[in-house]
């Protein structure tokens, strides 16, 4: 027996588990699109550019000694003339138009903060939100004292990145419908560097009749879709710790079949983040379908056996298009 | 993309289709627009022509006045017939002295030496052409402004459609005062203040010392070549009224709220960049519009000069009283607008594209097509009832698509072979053809009798064909299964025939006259419908278009018992050989002529598709449809059924964003981002693209390629903001510059990338021609310039280095600083430090002086 801890999640495997969890993880290593092994470089190596002069030297690189040395351990990326080392583990790192899902820490003068898991808190500017009703307005001193009626300490929103300044601090706006207050779902954490980029980060899984926000950050919101909702604005996430009445009401305004499809995407996706595979609707719902067909029960997704089993379903799938191509 | 809490006020006293316009803000911002629209002027406009010192009315209260023309005219004559004598202006001008215009020549020809020294590099080229004709126009100008300060006509805004111009003929005015000392006084102490902010030697720029002597004689210049300062100061003092002649481009016609009591054209023709046209209507009001102060005069005057012609009424009318040109979408996709709407969720390019205001009609028509579509839909669905065959399993899909198919080549191929002579020479009475024309449900096998000629020109036959589509008549026929339906369709038939024969038994008489002369009369009604035998038939006459195939049977008919006699014996005896025919090919048409051996036609193309053509009725013939007595019911029916799908694709393709007219270009431009790597399959934004998305003063895709090919490595800061002058200045005239090799390089480097990035564009469609691309988006002329600026020489020594005004040099240099700022930011993207530092040395460097004195605007004059 041999235990694996990975990314906050302990697993226990036996020992032809482990050595089925070897395997795969070797095929993977060869499978087809993954760097050339000489493309990892660790902290102080050299990089080798053909002329140091020419190259722009990106993040990641330094020039010491009239050599060009990586100052992150990761993997090399080459653009044209630019150089950059990207990291192998990193913080997020914001870019504008990133949809992001964040949780308010502080509130603040005409300002929410916000922790989206960059380097430092993000700001949320009083300016940058719709107000209740959708009337567009000057904000006033009125306005500022209400803020905490939109979002308080410990609520999660939706967001997207407005800007990046170049003192590093990003702020971000919910000018849109889609942005704002999350509820009624599950939030789950996984490495931003997992997530892979997409042109849509809200989908919708009908099937499942949920909605899934998959915030650039590593932050995934998933909740009950919004349309089978009855629309209240004001109804409160449903881990609130006091009990007022509307809150059980939206509590029992989802069914159980709902709540199991949310428990057992979440659980996919910890699966994933676990594994260390790229997070994307596709492979999400892949495993969803998997931990169906197999039929295993959802507490069971975060057992050895279901951790072993996406990894040899991923190597195989890899392989096999290995040879179709 | 505007927030929704912004109102909105839009003015205009020259957009026509202001309801159209207002229509299309309304529908993409959800929100009701009120239109108020008047033709009512504070301060009426009078405009005139001036020729010879004299002023012609020509429309007032917008009725135009053709006498004023006229009259312009007859003067014009008068004084052609008349020699030409002495100094054009003290002929007629009563305001003016002969002395007085005189004495112009001189002064202006004296003064020539002194601003000949100090005159920037447009002034050089200002007096090349001062010919005679230049002074005559020198003089033409002092009788023109005494004219007006004799009527009080002043202050005077004078268009002139050139810098050049404006300098030329400001400069030209060297003898005349209109100013008082107290005025002068003012104009003196406002110069001063205006141009304390600028330093030592920049206060001592040759244009800034040549436009203060003019303002305080009262004359103004102002155009896009001067320094925003001296234009600044040129506007407010023509807002205090104390310049009396303003000479300017356009541009003070837009944006300034500077109006005179008079307006003058120089001319009404202008340059607008490509080729000398006349202005256009909307051009002429929004300039003569300046004319005219509200409360304080009672009426504007517009003149028109007119140097040695006058021009067309005509042309006249259209510019005074022509409608404005309708307001059109000059909404242009760039990639930077791609990039910045493909990085963010909330908004789609497809989106951005709907709401422009050209795809504003294909909107408003959208409700209706959706309505239309339903109803296509609808009809579709009832439609789709299964066409029940008499001959089991429903092959008619086939038969249709092989017969429009086969329709098509024969069309084509029918112009082909029936012009050719083989193909005249075969039709004579006898041949059996294959014939298809409305009356017969199929195509049936028919025997020529006589070629007829209608008077319609082309060749037309009488046939005689076997009918079996059953005439109503007999229903005795064994086919005629559902004789109701038939019958109508037939009686349809024929009526289709008659037209589409072009209403032959109308022409009939002519036809048969025609004949007439050659063999015999047809004394038969055409078309003859009979029977024989239990089987129907018709004579009838058809056209080219009507024979499918020509047999190589032939079976002898009697033309003249068949049509002088109206012989039943001899119909029946011919339909007989007919039927005999048929009969010996079963489920097949007779063989057919061969195009090559009978017909000897030889155009490779023909033949092909004859042979294609052969094949498809081959397979027309097996279908089992063939010849069905259904067909002809069944085969419209389903014409009508696939009619109606193809609308329904249509309108779904119409509602759909592919059909938005930017589409294509759209798709095109994608591609290209995608080849480039600012965009992935998947339409995300790279590293490149998210560069891209910060630089928009320049070509982004040039820029940025510029930049991830590190250009600027080995240039230091000083050259490379040199370089990157050249995506912003625009100016295509400018003198070539001096560059050291460094430069030369590094500009070489620059235009092979815009080269190939023209090319990449051009391959993937879009309308570019890499060389002028490259020459379009780069701009080398002031590189020179902008280094020797960037390292510090004083304004009026890098002026002398090039052609370019002065204010065009400091406008590309502000705006280069806003480059300088995008580079920046580029690079702080791609983690350069050194590129970074370098940039900000740049902005640093060339932010200086006169180039970045604040506006009089923003700061107020200081007191």
């Amino acid at each position: 027996m041999e235990d694996v801890s990975s990314r906050g999640l302990h697993f226990q495997l036996s020992d032809s588990q482990r050595n089925r969890l070897r395997k795969s993880r070797e095929l993977l290593r060869e499978a087809p699109g993954n760097y050339h092994p000489s493309a990892f470089v660790n902290i102080a190596d050299p990089i080798h550019v053909e002329n140091e002069a020419t190259v722009l030297k990106g993040h990641g690189t330094q020039v010491l000694d009239g050599q060009l040395l990586a100052t992150l351990s990761g993997v090399v990326e080459r653009v044209d003339q630019l150089v950059t080392v990207k990291p192998l583990r990193c913080r997020y790192n914001a870019e504008t138009g990133d949809v992001v899902v964040g949780r308010i820490t502080e509130v603040g003068t005409k300002r929410w903060k916000v922790d989206i898991n960059f380097r430092q808190d993000v700001h949320l500017m009083l300016s940058a939100v719709n107000l209740p009703g959708g009337i567009q307005r000057r904000r006033t001193v009125i306005d500022e004292l209400n803020m905490r009626s939109l979002f308080e300490e410990n609520d999660l929103i939706s967001a997207e990145v407005q800007s990046v300044h170049s003192d590093g601090s990003v702020h971000l706006h919910t000018r849109s419908l889609k942005y704002g207050k999350l509820t009624n779902g599950q939030l789950v954490k996984v490495p931003p560097y997992l997530v892979k980029r997409l042109k849509q980060h809200f989908h919708n899984l009908k099937s499942c009749a949920v909605d899934m926000i998959i915030g650039c950050n590593g932050y995934i919101w998933i909740c009950a879709a919004v349309d089978s909702l009855p629309s209240n604005p004001e109804i409160e996430k449903i881990t609130g710790d006091s009990g007022a009445p509307e809150m059980d009401s939206c509590n029992e305004s989802i069914s159980l079949k709902v709540r199991e499809n949310i428990c057992r995407l979440a659980n996919s996706i910890r699966v994933l983040s676990a594994l260390g595979f790229l997070i994307y609707p596709d492979t999400i719902i892949d495993t969803f379908d998997a931990s169906i067909s197999k039929g295993v029960a959802i507490k069971d997704m975060l057992g050895a056996e279901f951790l072993v089993m996406i990894a040899e379903r991923e190597a195989s799938r890899r392989t096999k298009n290995n040879y179709m191509l | 993309m505007l927030p929704d809490h912004v109102n909105m006020v839009l003015l205009s006293a020259t957009v026509p289709n202001a309801y159209e316009f207002a229509d299309w803000i309304g529908r993409t911002k959800q929100k009701k627009i009120f239109v108020t629209r008047t033709s009512q002027r504070p301060v009426p406009l009078e405009h005139c022509l001036y020729y010879s010192g004299e002023l012609y009315k020509i429309c007032e209260n917008k009725l135009f006045l053709a006498q004023g023309v006229k009259a312009a005219k007859d003067a014009f004559n008068a004084k052609k017939s008349t020699p030409r004598a002495g100094g054009s202006s003290g002929q007629a001008g009563s305001f003016t002295a002969p002395g007085r215009g005189a004495a112009g020549h001189g002064g202006h020809k004296n003064s020539k030496g002194a601003p000949g020294q100090r005159s920037s590099a447009s002034m050089v080229m200002a007096q090349k052409n001062s010919s005679g004709g230049w002074r005559s126009e020198a003089s033409q100008w002092y009788s023109l402004i005494k004219n007006l300060s004799g009527k009080g006509f002043l202050p005077v805004v004078v268009f002139c459609f050139s810098k050049n111009r404006c300098d030329k003929s400001a400069d030209s005015l060297t003898a005349i005062d209109l100013t008082s000392t107290s005025e002068k006084n003012e104009i003196r102490v406002f110069c001063n203040k205006g141009f304390s902010r600028l330093r030592g030697s920049d206060r001592q720029l040759p244009q800034v010392v040549r436009v203060e002597e003019l303002l305080r004689r009262g004359i103004g210049v102002h155009h896009a070549g001067l320094l925003p300062i001296v234009k600044e100061v040129v506007e407010m003092l023509f807002c205090r009224g104390v310049i009396k002649v303003l000479f300017s481009t356009e541009t003070f016609a837009m944006g300034v709220n500077a109006p005179a009591r008079t307006v003058a054209f120089h001319s009404f023709r202008k340059h607008d960049g490509k080729t000398f046209r006349q202005l256009l209507p909307g051009e002429y009001t929004q300039m003569a519009g300046r004319a005219g102060r509200r409360g304080l005069d009672k009426v504007g005057t517009v003149i028109i000069m007119c140097w040695d012609e006058i021009p067309e009424e005509a042309d006249l009318m259209r510019l005074l009283t022509g409608e404005p040109t309708n307001l059109e979408s000059q909404f242009r996709l760039t990639y930077n607008m791609i990039l910045n709407l493909l990085r963010v969720e909330d908004l789609k390019v497809e989106d951005m594209l709907k709401r422009s205001f050209a795809e504003f009609h294909a909107q408003r028509a959208l409700p209706e097509q959706q309505q239309q579509l339903k109803e296509g839909e609808g009809e579709l669905l009832q439609m789709n009832t299964t066409i029940n065959c008499i001959l089991g399993d429903p092959t008619i899909e086939e038969y249709f698509e092989l017969a429009v198919e086969a329709e098509g080549l024969g069309e084509e191929l029918h112009e082909a072979v029936m012009q050719s002579k083989g193909v005249q020479s075969l039709l004579v009475p006898g041949r059996v053809v294959v014939v298809y024309t409305p009356p017969l449900p199929v195509p049936t096998l028919g025997v020529i009798l006589r070629a007829s000629t209608p008077s319609s020109g082309s060749k037309n036959w009488i046939i005689l064909a076997v009918n079996r589509g059953s005439n109503a008549f007999d229903s005795s026929i064994s086919k005629a299964t559902s004789g109701d339906s038939l019958s109508e369709s037939i009686t349809d038939g024929y009526y289709i025939s008659r037209k589409s024969n072009r209403g032959l038994e109308d022409e009939y008489s002519v036809s048969s006259r025609a004949s007439r002369k050659s063999a015999g009369v047809v004394k038969v009604s055409l078309p003859h419908y009979g029977t024989t035998g239990g089987i129907g038939y018709v004579a009838m006459e058809i056209d080219n278009k009507a024979i499918v195939s020509i047999c190589k049977s032939k079976i002898p008919v009697d033309t003249v018992r068949l049509l002088e006699d109206v012989s039943s014996a001899a119909y029946s005896l011919t339909v007989q050989q007919l039927l005999q025919l048929e009969k010996q090919y079963p489920n097949q048409d007779p063989p057919v002529l061969d195009l090559v051996k009978d017909l000897k036609l030889n155009d490779i193309t023909i033949i092909e598709k004859y042979y294609k053509r052969q094949r498809l009725l081959e397979r027309m013939a097996m279908n089992q449809c063939h010849r069905c007595t259904l067909l002809h019911e069944h085969y419209n029916q389903f014409k009508k059924q696939s009619a109606l799908k193809e609308r329904v694709r249509r309108l779904k393709y119409e509602l759909s964003d592919a059909a938005l007219q930017q589409m294509p270009d759209f798709q095109q431009r994608i591609e290209v981002l995608q080849e480039v790597g600012c965009i992935n399959s998947e339409l995300a934004v790279q590293l490149k693209g998210r560069v891209a998305c910060e630089i928009n003063s320049g070509d982004e895709l040039i820029a940025t390629e510029c930049l991830f090919e590190n250009q600027l490595v080995d240039l230091d800061a000083a050259e490379a903001v040199a370089l990157l002058s050249a995506l912003v200045f625009q100016q295509k005239d400018a003198s070539e510059p001096t560059l050291s090799t460094r430069l030369r390089a590094a500009k070489d480097r620059m235009t092979a990338t815009a080269i190939r990035l023209g090319s990449l564009q051009a391959e993937h469609g879009l309308n570019i021609i890499p060389q002028d691309y490259a020459h379009d988006t780069l701009k080398f002329g002031l590189v020179e310039v902008v280094y020797e600026w960037a390292k510090g020489t004083p304004f009026a020594e890098i002026c002398e280095l090039t052609n370019v005004p002065e204010g065009s040099i400091v406008r590309t240099i502000v705006r280069l600083d806003e480059t300088c700022r995008e580079f920046k930011n580029a690079a702080r993207i791609i983690g350069d430090s050194t590129l970074y530092q370098k940039m900000s040395d740049a902005s640093e460097a060339i932010k200086r002086d006169i180039v970045f004195a604040a506006s009089l605007y923003v700061t107020g004059v200081p007191s």
